[in-house]
């Protein structure tokens, strides 16, 4: 597969989740485990381009796929717009629920021109905080959309 | 999961304000609190929840309200 532009392979036990290839294979850190009953979302990354959760997914099931995690939505070391809003609009605490939230901030700009603050709050609805009350994450997330849209 | 966990569309956007009343004890009128102000949580969840079963008979219910002991309170409640 492609995992942020470059191509890796490996060979797994098949068993193996797509969260455990990036994290422990890869040392891409940055995708996390945050719970074990797939609903939390700290675990999403973009495969050929839509959102799905690494924990509910075998690394081997993604064979030939295109995948981009929180490491590879920058450019040329820049942060990426979505990014860039989050730390702007302060769109964290901890910071463990926060790249799931930018890979599907990234994903809600892409179908949606300008959504209302409903709109995002209903499509965050597989992504998990403890500590914000999404306040500022909606926030972010609205203003993430405006920069994506120059 | 056990309990309903909060997302997004569960929670409205909030709005701070804030009404200050320096302290005399010292320059800044500043006292220490930490995060005291989640002491009123738990009771203000305990009364809504005796709010929304009121009207069922349920005058007291007790934490952990698990969906079992919801149960019973109703239960308890409706056959006085």
């Amino acid at each position: 597969m492609k995992v942020n532009g470059e191509a890796v392979s490996a060979e797994l036990d098949p068993r193996t989740l797509l969260v455990h290839f990036l994290r422990e294979n890869l040392k891409l850190t940055g995708t996390h485990v945050g719970c074990d009953t797939s609903q939390c979302g700290a675990c999403t990354v973009h495969v050929n381009g839509t959102p799905i959760k690494s924990c509910t997914i075998f690394a081997v099931q993604l064979n030939g796929a295109e995948v981009k995690t929180i490491e590879g939505v920058g450019e040329d070391g820049a942060l990426h717009p979505m990014q860039a809003a989050f730390r702007e609009e302060h769109g964290l605490q901890c910071g463990y629920c926060t790249p799931g939230m930018v890979m599907m901030g990234i994903d809600i700009a892409k179908r949606h021109k300008n959504p209302s603050e409903a709109v995002i709050r209903q499509e965050l609805e597989g992504n998990l905080c403890r500590c914000t009350g999404y306040h500022n994450i909606v926030k972010s997330i609205a203003a993430g959309t405006k920069a994506m849209a120059g | 999961m056990d309990y309903a966990m909060p997302r997004a569309g569960d929670i409205p956007a909030l709005g701070v304000g804030t009404v200050v009343t320096a302290a005399p004890s010292n320059p800044l009128g500043i006292k220490g609190a930490g995060e005291s102000g989640t002491i009123g949580a738990p009771a203000c969840v305990s009364n809504g929840v005796i709010d929304a079963l009121w009207h069922l008979g349920v005058r007291q219910i007790t934490q952990p309200m698990t969906p079992k002991k919801i149960w019973r309170a109703i239960h308890e409640a409706q056959a006085q």
